[in-house]
């Protein structure tokens, strides 16, 4: 995406976010909306004129990093997906087992080129086992067990 | 004073105290000799775990932390040719090219002692300002607090060389998230989208972990290949301490300015270590006579830029620990790590936990003063774990310990869900060039702001005029000064400046970042 695409495309996502905050502090008593409403209207207006700026051609410059803009891509979405698949199975099947995945899922992801696939898993394992240990009986720290 | 300042010592002259400053320097140091691994990161990860402990024992490991990190980035800087943190970034200048030239060591060496004097000299500035400026604090009422945090905020448009109004909307954007959550005034259930989780408003540690960890985890995963391989060989050399100790003292203006300049960049809020560093660099060059050989490997160029970037991590803990205001992301989490220890940053701190506070400050004059012997003594160490690490493979490691630290607090799942969601929020924006200090510090300054202004508006109520309330009271006047300069000094010097010194500065913040 180009550089101009991303400064108006999140100029009207923010621009949206302030029209919606300022909208449902309207519910909110006087002196509770007062607040979230007047930064609202000010970041709406820093959207409007980010946007402003944009199409004139003046838009700030994004740094982009250099390499091949897909596979960065789908590394960090990878990553993105092992990270949200680890949260979403804490409360089923507790920290340790989430994490073991977690883990595995991601050492793949970032280990595997460097170590293989095999010895990517073993050292995501163990490192979860050692830090969970570390935390649960050093620490005391009751991690969630899950309902599995 | 007398007994506290007793007890301070005591609390840091401690055989625990004395270990964690160790433990914590030589730990900083590592975190910032890999790029990738950044001091605020380091911090952020830490805090959770700090708080189990005794608060001087969790205040000393992240300050020794913080110092060992800033210091640690310029290995790489000087080995690689890449700051291991932004605060190294002027420390590649000279500090690379005497690498190249097999000055590796003197580079090393140079900086190691640049870093430990401007470090004290921060601290001196630290210790003598901070207690009178938290005096003055009794003087603010929730005008001066509201004018105070707007002018914090402002001051971002001045140093956001990028672009001020990416800056100002990141600014705007935490002070959106910190709306969410019981109003102060009215005590309305904001913005929770209909959740228990965030009826208390967003938990600031699991935010701050978010903000700081998820996104750096993610630019690790992008990168194909942050390994070291081109170490420049670093040999120890006899005598190269007492020569560049002799050489840097025959220079004192060169230290005193950098460290004076890195200090004031530091109190600045927003104004992290890239812009110390590079400051101070930009002045020694400026000053200096042989202004043709910086950038080709002088060690003026090394002393200034460490010199400045140590200084700037006491400077922004000045208006952390006396007004609540974080002068660079490293001191906005320490200020997240104050307030998990149930101490509120301002005159009461130096009040009621003025032992503790003073230990803390005690602590990072030992932590400067450990940069020395640690430094020389890790360093053919650290060069070689540089060329070792390849950084993406702690990706995973960094991720299970923010849900740890994020969960850990308070023993709460929904913690990790906020420290996720935040993370990907944040990576989101970096990638539209919104950066996470700005939006931290509206975070943080959010509550201030709008306590400030509630609080203000009822005493003008009350009085019979909002407008004398908010425009005539003298510290509320000179605060207005300084926000209308704060927005409109860097609008006056973009038309000005076409292309010249400062632009140098902000090649160089950019170049930095596209290189991240």
């Amino acid at each position: 995406m180009s550089e101009k695409a991303r400064n108006l495309l999140s100029g009207v996502a923010i621009l949206a976010v302030s029209i919606y905050w300022f909208i449902a502090a309207g519910e909110f008593k006087e002196l509770s909306r007062l607040y979230p409403q007047v930064i609202a209207v000010i970041v709406g207006l820093l959207a409007l004129v980010l946007l402003g700026v944009t199409l004139l051609g003046r838009g700030p410059k994004i740094a982009l990093a250099g390499g091949d803009a897909g596979e960065r891509h789908m590394r960090s979405g990878t990553m993105i997906g092992a990270m949200v698949l680890w949260t979403a199975l804490i409360p089923v099947a507790g920290l340790l087992i989430a994490s073991i995945v977690g883990v595995t899922a991601m050492g793949l992801i970032t280990f595997r080129a460097h170590v293989g696939t095999v010895r990517a898993i073993v050292i995501a394992v163990l490192l979860v086992f050692v830090f969970f240990l570390l935390f649960r009986f050093l620490l005391n720290v009751p991690f969630p067990t899950g309902i599995l | 004073m007398g007994p506290m300042l007793l007890e301070a010592l005591t609390g840091v002259l401690n055989p625990v105290s004395l270990l964690f400053v160790v433990v914590g320097v030589s730990a900083g140091i590592i975190v910032g000799a890999l790029p990738g691994l950044t001091a605020t990161m380091a911090i952020a990860l830490l805090v959770p775990f700090t708080f189990t402990m005794q608060p001087v024992f969790g205040l000393v490991l992240l300050g020794a932390i913080y110092s060992g990190a800033i210091y640690g980035g310029s290995f790489s800087a000087i080995l690689i040719n890449t700051p291991g943190t932004p605060s190294a970034i002027a420390t590649t200048f000279d500090g690379y090219p005497m690498a190249q030239k097999g000055e590796a060591y003197r580079a090393i060496t140079t900086a190691t002692l640049a870093s430990v004097i401007g470090g004290l000299i921060g601290v001196a500035f630290l210790i003598f300002l901070s207690p009178p400026l938290a005096r003055a604090s009794l003087k603010f009422g929730p005008p001066e607090y509201f004018w105070l945090a707007v002018f914090g905020l402002t001051i971002i448009a001045a140093v956001s060389p990028r672009s001020m109004i990416k800056g100002l909307v990141g600014g705007g954007i935490g002070l959106l998230i910190s709306t969410i959550g019981i109003a102060p005034i009215q005590g309305a259930v904001r913005f929770n989208f209909g959740t228990l989780a965030l009826q208390n408003g967003i938990s600031l540690i699991p935010a701050l972990i978010g903000f700081f960890c998820i996104p750096e985890v993610l630019r690790m995963a992008e990168s194909s290949s942050t390994s070291s391989d081109a170490v420049v060989p670093y040999k120890r050399q006899r005598k190269m301490v007492t020569r560049v100790f002799h050489a840097l003292i025959r220079k004192p203006w060169l230290l005193l300015r950098s460290a004076i300049l890195g200090t004031i960049v530091g109190i600045i809020p927003g104004a992290g270590g890239n812009i110390a560093g590079l400051v101070g660099y930009n002045e020694a060059m400026r000053a200096s006579k042989n202004k043709e050989k910086f950038g080709t490997g002088i060690m003026d160029g090394v002393a200034a830029s460490e010199s400045a970037n140590n200084a700037e991590v006491a400077g922004s803990l000045i208006p952390m620990l006396t007004l609540g205001v974080p002068g660079a992301p490293p001191a906005a989490v320490l200020f997240g790590a104050l307030l998990l220890q149930g101490m509120r940053p301002g005159a009461e701190l130096f009040t009621y936990h003025g032992a503790t506070i003073h230990a803390f400050l005690f602590s990072v004059i030992l932590a400067n003063i450990e940069i020395l012997p640690l430094g020389i003594i890790l360093g053919r160490a650290v060069a070689a774990l540089m060329q070792r690490t390849k950084v993406q493979t702690m990706a995973p490691l960094i991720i299970f310990l923010s849900m740890i630290g994020a969960y850990s607090i308070y023993n709460n799942v929904a913690d990790i869900y906020t420290m996720v969601v935040v993370g990907l929020l944040a990576h989101a924006l970096r990638k539209a060039g919104f950066f996470p200090g700005p939006i931290v510090l509206g975070l943080i300054l959010g509550p201030f702001a709008e306590q400030g202004l509630l609080q203000s508006i009822l005493m003008g109520r009350a009085g019979g005029s909002i407008f004398q309330v908010f425009f005539t009271r003298p510290i509320s006047l000179i605060l207005i000064i300084l926000t209308i300069i704060s927005v409109v000094t860097p609008i006056v010097v973009h038309y000005r400046t076409k292309r010249g010194k400062h632009s140098r500065i902000v090649d160089s913040v950019t170049r930095q970042e596209a290189s991240e």
